[in-house]
């Protein structure tokens, strides 16, 4: 295994004195992976990175970013992190390239061509000078990971960047993301609750659920985790004919939700054979949705807690 | 970096983001105020500012507008002021970003704080220009007012500045802690105004308001006419340096919520 731009060991940390809201966190992200960090809302995702940023103090347990501890060397490690938070934080008097200075004012030998730079890479060289108080969403979300970008970091942590993006906008950001990765070796740290996000873009994947993290590895070996079963929802124009067609002939379980029928098969092969015995009963079939099992991995791993 | 670089450089930060915003123009508003009324009220009613007797007749502006800059305006300047500075901060999305920076938190504070105190001096020194300029300018629309044949007492009212300015250090150092904590734009306005008002009431009793921080802008009265006791300025200032020390333990030890 490669070596770890974050590790986490046994880290706590609680809001409150009643809850554990970060329970025995061990990350462990490797150098030059796109890291998916997975948990439904108020899991405690944000928390988890105000922790790897030194925003809030752990109870206990140690954080170490590119090897060294994060608590002896604070601003060397902060100097090789770039990070987008929630809602990036601009200055909305400002225009967009004053809010770049001001972030490169505060960091080491950041040219004002780096500026220029990075405000192409996000698309907003359009933009430059118009005050921020009058961007859009999307375009504040693209302001704030040029910012995180600007010192060309190691490892770039993005906090459900896709949030208020239109679907144009998710799209290029997750090509920036591989962008980013494969061309200049930048390990991403992704935090997000949706599943599909995690599984177009990552190498990795940690899913936290309560505090706790359930799972840790690379999405290959999610993927696989759950191979076999495939969860089948069928439309047709006769649902309890299919049904009792399913039921007897095929011997299949069977159980309906909405309009569709829903069922599992063993492999892909028996798709055909349903397909044959509802159109030999002059069914007519609109659809067959292969549910995305990931999903479902996802949904019992956090609900069972 | 070095310990002056850090600083000096989230010093030039600080001044940069108040490019545009209401707490550079209120510095301006706040300074100009008195005097700019004090020349209104001249161009209509010059008369009864003509010097009954051979005296300085600067003695008399002076007199009046210092003690109503160093009693109320300033101390209700500064804490509007440091309240609109945070803002700007705590309008952006809250401190995460500010203190995940890779700079030492010190520096944000005490650079944040630095501005704080140059927007204050900068205020007094841009009133004492707009109270001479208002003098010379009446003195000459009417020469009747004496003031182009005397001069100001410039040593006294920078005297009076220097005190005032001293006298309010206490003040600040609260109010830019309470900003610094408190998201809410009112709750530091609000504790401040509530303090200043009880300040005029204390400030009754000498003996009792010279442990009083909010009491020292009516304390600093006496300066205008001549009277001058220090003492309450040293308290003033240990109460500053006590202050923004056990605020900046406080706010690096804060979680960044």
């Amino acid at each position: 295994m490669s070596k770890l731009i974050v590790q986490t060991d046994n880290v706590c940390f609680s809001y409150s004195k009643t809850k554990k809201d970060i329970d025995n966190l061990s990350l462990q992200i490797p150098e030059g992976s796109v890291y998916g960090f997975l948990g439904p809302n108020g899991s405690g995702k944000t928390t988890t990175i105000r922790l790897l940023l030194g925003l809030l103090k752990k109870e206990k347990g140690e954080i170490s970013l590119l090897g060294k501890s994060f608590q002896k060397n604070r601003i060397t490690c902060l100097n090789e992190v770039g990070a987008l938070i929630e809602n990036p934080s601009l200055y909305e008097h400002l225009n967009a390239v004053e809010n770049l200075k001001v972030a490169a004012n505060y960091r080491r030998g950041i040219s004002k061509e780096r500026i220029d730079e990075v405000l192409e890479i996000v698309k907003l060289s359009h933009a430059k000078k118009k005050k921020v108080k009058a961007f859009s969403l999307g375009m504040k979300q693209r302001l704030g990971l040029a910012i995180s970008l600007l010192s060309k970091p190691k490892l770039l942590i993005l906090d459900e960047p896709t949030n208020g993006l239109d679907p144009k906008g998710i799209i290029e950001m997750r090509q920036l993301i591989k962008d980013l990765n494969q061309n200049y070796g930048t390990t991403i740290f992704i935090s997000s609750h949706l599943l599909s996000e995690i599984e177009k873009t990552c190498t990795h994947v940690g899913i936290i659920n309560d505090g706790k993290i359930i799972f840790q590895d690379t999405v290959k070996t999610l993927k696989s985790s759950k191979e076999g079963k495939i969860i089948l929802e069928i439309e047709s124009s006769d649902l309890t004919k299919s049904k009792e067609i399913l039921e007897e002939n095929l011997k299949m379980n069977t159980s309906t939700e909405d309009n569709y029928l829903v069922t599992e098969v063993n492999s892909k092969e028996d798709i055909s054979a349903i397909i044959d015995a509802l159109r030999t009963s002059e069914i007519n079939i609109y659809q067959i949705k292969v549910k995305d099992n990931l999903e479902d991995l996802f949904l019992s791993l956090t609900e069972t807690h | 970096m070095s310990v002056i670089t850090y600083y000096i450089s989230s010093v030039k930060n600080e001044l940069f983001k108040l490019k545009r915003t209401f707490a550079f123009w209120l510095t301006l508003l706040a300074a100009i105020f008195i005097p700019g009324l004090i020349f209104v009220v001249m161009l209509f009613k010059h008369k009864n500012f003509i010097p009954k007797d051979d005296s300085n007749p600067w003695n008399m502006i002076m007199e009046i507008e210092t003690s109503i800059i160093v009693t109320v305006l300033i101390p209700f300047f500064i804490i509007l002021v440091t309240s609109l500075i945070m803002q700007v901060e705590h309008r952006s999305g809250g401190l995460k970003d500010l203190f995940s920076l890779p700079v030492p938190k010190w520096s944000v504070y005490y650079g944040k704080l630095t501005v704080v105190l140059i927007t204050v001096f900068m205020t007094y020194l841009l009133f004492s220009a707009f109270f001479l300029a208002g003098g010379y300018i009446s003195g000459i629309l009417f020469p009747d007012l004496n003031y182009t044949s005397f001069s100001p007492d410039y040593l006294k009212l920078f005297k009076t500045i220097g005190a005032s300015f001293v006298a309010l250090l206490g003040i600040l150092g609260l109010q830019f802690w309470l900003s610094f904590r408190v998201k809410n734009f009112i709750i530091p306005l609000g504790i401040g105004m509530i303090l200043v008002i009880a300040g005029f009431v204390i400030a009754n009793s000498p003996n009792d308001a010279i442990y009083y921080p909010y009491a020292y802008n009516t304390l600093t009265r006496p300066f205008v006419i001549g009277e001058m006791d220090a003492t309450f300025l040293w308290y003033s200032l240990g109460f500053f340096i006590t202050i923004t020390t056990i605020g900046y333990i406080d706010i690096s030890r804060k979680n960044i919520i």
